[in-house]
C-alpha cells in the first residue's frame, strides 16, 4: 500500500487529530485526493462536477486557521462531496438532469452551511439517479456512476456518486439523500456505511425534493465511527425546513466502543426470508451478521411486523403522488428532457387518486405505530438492506428487478433511523450488507451496534482496485 | 419492449390526453400503460380494509406554535 493510498483511505477519525495537531496538512490530503480523482474518476463517474479549485481554497483556509490555533472540530480540513440535488451556492444543482443543467443555486442548503461552518473541504457535486428517482440512465447529459468493485456493475442509487466516491477512496465522506433507500442502497452495493437518520433530524432545506414526507438527508462513510462524526455536524433544528425537529444535542459517537452484551436485538427475518426472498448469498450474509451479534453477547429474538409488500406499496404510493405533484408541469411541457427510466417512474404518480394518497398516509400512521411498538421489547432491529448483490449496469431488466427487492423503504415510511453496514462479499466479489434500525432519535445506539459488528469483522477495511 | 396494438395505443392516447400529458411521444404510450398497471398493483397492495374512519393520515395540518 502506497502513501498515496494511505491518504486516499484515511478515515475522518484517524485524520482529525492529525490535522488538529498539525501532523497532517489538509492541503496535502486534498491534493492527494484530487490526484486520485483525476486519475480514476473517468472509470467510475462518481463526480458530475469536480471542483479542485474550491477544494484547494477550502483546504488552504483550513490549514491557515489551524496553524493559528483555530481548529473548528473533526471535519475541519476534511474533504467531502454532495449529491447533486443538494445546493452549493454559485454552482448548478442539476439533479443529474437536462432539465436543471443550468440551474445555479443562489444559496447553500442547510447541510452545506453546516459543513462550511465545520471547515470541511468541498470537492464537488456527485452523480445521482435523475431527480433521485431514475435508475442508471444512459440517455442523460452525464453517464451513470459505476460500481468500484466491478465497473460493469450497478453501484446502487440514487445517491450513486456518494457511494462510489466514498468506496473508491476519493472522499472520506459524502452526503446523500434517501426517500425509499437511496443512501442505504449505494452504501450496500458499494460496501460502505450509510445512514438514513430519523425523519426531521437533518434539514432538507436546499435539497431538491423527491417526496416531501419521505425525504431524508444522510452521510455515507467508510466506517461507522466516521458516519457518527458527520451526523453530529449536520444534525440540528432548522426553522427553514417544516419537517425539522427541535431536539437536545446528542453526541452520536457517545456509545461507540461499548459492547452489545445484553442488548436486545430484534431479528426481522420475514422481510428477506418470506415476504421477498433474498438472493441466497445476501440472506446468508444477514443471517451470519445476526449470529456474530449473538456471539458478541446480544440477545437476539425474532420479531415480526407489517409485511414488506404492504410497506413498499405505502412508500411507493406516497412517493409517486408527491413526486408527480413536483414534476407534473415539466412532464406536461418537456417530457422528453427526462431520461427514459425517470419518465417511466414519474408516470406512476399520475395514476394515483387523492384517495390513494390519503389512504397510504392513513396506513403509514398505523404501520409506524405498529413498527415502533417493537421497541418496547427490543433495542434495535436487524434485517436486510438490499435483497441482491449489484446486477450488471447495462442489464435494464435486472436493474428493474432488484429495484423493488429491498427492505429499506419501510423505514422511510416509519421515519426510523436505519443504517446500512457492509457484511461481506458475494462469490463474484460484490459487496453484501445488513441494515440496523433503531427507535426514533436513537441513532447513537444504532451506531453502537454497527460499530461492534464492524469491529468483529473486517468488511469495512476492504478496498476496491481501481487500477486494474 | 414490444410495440402497442392499435387498441392499446388509442387507450393510452386518451389517458395521456386526460392527464394533460399531450407531449409524450408514441414510445411513451407504452410507459403510460405500464404505469397504469404498476399503480394498480401498488394500489391493491394498500390494505385499506384495516382502516376505519377514525384512522387519520400520518400528516395532518398543524398551526404554527401548536403543541408548544
Amino acid at each position: 500500500m502506497s502513501a498515496a493510498d494511505d491518504l486516499a483511505f484515511l478515515s475522518i477519525a484517524e485524520a482529525a487529530p492529525l490535522i488538529r495537531d498539525r501532523k497532517l496538512s489538509p492541503v496535502k490530503w486534498t491534493e492527494a485526493l484530487i490526484d486520485r480523482i483525476s486519475r480514476y474518476d473517468g472509470r467510475v463517474n462518481a463526480f458530475l462536477r469536480f471542483t479542485p479549485d474550491i477544494a484547494l481554497a477550502d483546504a488552504r483556509r483550513a490549514e491557515a486557521e489551524i496553524s493559528c490555533g483555530h481548529w473548528r472540530g473533526p471535519l475541519h480540513g476534511v474533504p467531502y462531496g454532495l449529491k447533486d440535488i443538494i445546493d452549493y451556492a454559485g454552482l448548478p444543482t442539476t439533479a443529474h438532469s437536462a432539465i436543471l443543467k443550468d440551474s445555479i443555486a443562489v444559496s447553500d442548503a442547510r447541510v452545506t452551511e453546516r459543513l462550511r461552518a465545520a471547515g470541511a473541504v468541498f470537492m464537488g457535486k456527485l452523480s445521482t439517479h435523475e431527480f433521485a428517482l431514475g435508475g442508471p440512465c444512459f440517455d442523460l447529459p452525464w453517464p451513470p456512476a459505476r460500481n468500484p468493485w466491478n465497473r460493469d456493475h450497478f453501484c446502487g442509487g440514487s445517491s450513486s456518486g456518494s457511494g462510489v466516491a466514498t468506496a473508491a477512496g476519493f472522499l472520506p465522506f459524502a452526503i446523500g439523500t434517501d426517500t425509499g433507500g437511496s443512501v442505504r442502497n449505494p452504501a450496500t452495493m458499494c460496501g460502505v456505511v450509510g445512514i438514513k437518520p430519523t425523519y426531521g433530524l437533518v434539514s432538507r432545506r436546499g435539497v431538491f425534493p423527491l417526496a416531501y414526507s419521505l425525504d431524508h438527508v444522510g452521510p455515507l462513510t467508510r466506517t461507522v465511527r466516521d458516519n457518527a462524526i458527520v451526523l453530529n455536524m449536520i444534525a440540528g433544528h432548522d426553522g427553514g425546513d417544516p419537517g425539522s425537529v427541535a431536539r437536545p444535542y446528542v453526541d452520536h459517537t457517545a456509545q461507540l466502543g461499548k459492547d452489545v452484551k445484553g442488548l436486545r436485538i430484534g431479528w426481522l427475518r420475514h422481510f428477506y426470508e418470506e415476504d421477498i426472498q433474498a438472493d441466497p448469498q445476501m440472506g446468508a450474509a444477514v443471517d451470519a451478521a445476526v449470529a456474530t451479534l449473538r456471539d458478541l453477547g446480544a440477545q437476539v429474538n425474532e420479531v415480526t411486523t407489517v409485511p414488506l409488500s404492504r410497506f413498499q406499496a405505502c412508500n411507493r404510493v406516497i412517493m409517486g403522488s408527491e413526486s408527480y405533484a413536483i414534476h407534473e408541469r415539466w412532464l406536461r411541457e418537456r417530457p422528453q428532457d427526462y431520461g427514459d427510466i425517470t419518465r417511466q417512474r414519474l408516470l406512476y404518480g399520475a395514476m394515483y387518486s387523492a384517495a390513494d394518497y390519503i389512504n397510504a398516509l392513513r396506513l403509514r400512521a398505523r404501520y409506524t405505530a405498529e413498527f415502533h411498538a417493537l421497541f418496547r421489547d427490543v433495542d434495535v432491529v436487524v434485517t436486510a438492506s438490499a435483497h441482491d448483490p449489484a446486477c450488471r449496469i447495462d442489464d435494464f431488466e435486472a436493474c428493474e428487478f432488484i429495484y423493488s427487492r429491498q427492505a429499506r423503504a419501510p423505514f422511510n415510511v416509519t421515519g426510523s433511523p436505519a443504517m446500512a453496514v457492509p457484511a461481506g462479499f458475494s462469490r463474484e466479489g460484490l459487496p453484501l450488507g445488513i441494515q440496523i434500525v433503531g427507535a426514533p432519535y436513537d441513532e447513537a445506539l444504532v451506531y453502537r451496534v454497527g460499530a461492534a459488528y464492524e469491529a468483529a469483522t473486517s468488511w469495512t477495511a476492504q478496498r476496491p482496485n481501481l487500477v486494474a | 419492449m414490444a410495440s402497442l396494438g392499435q387498441e392499446d395505443l388509442l387507450v393510452a392516447r386518451k389517458l395521456a390526453q386526460r392527464l394533460g400529458l399531450d407531449r409524450l411521444s408514441e414510445a411513451d404510450m407504452q410507459k403510460l400503460l405500464v404505469a397504469e398497471r404498476t399503480a394498480q398493483m401498488r394500489r391493491s397492495a394498500l390494505d385499506t380494509s384495516v382502516l376505519t374512519p377514525a384512522d387519520e393520515p400520518a400528516l395532518v395540518f398543524r398551526l404554527p406554535g401548536a403543541g408548544l
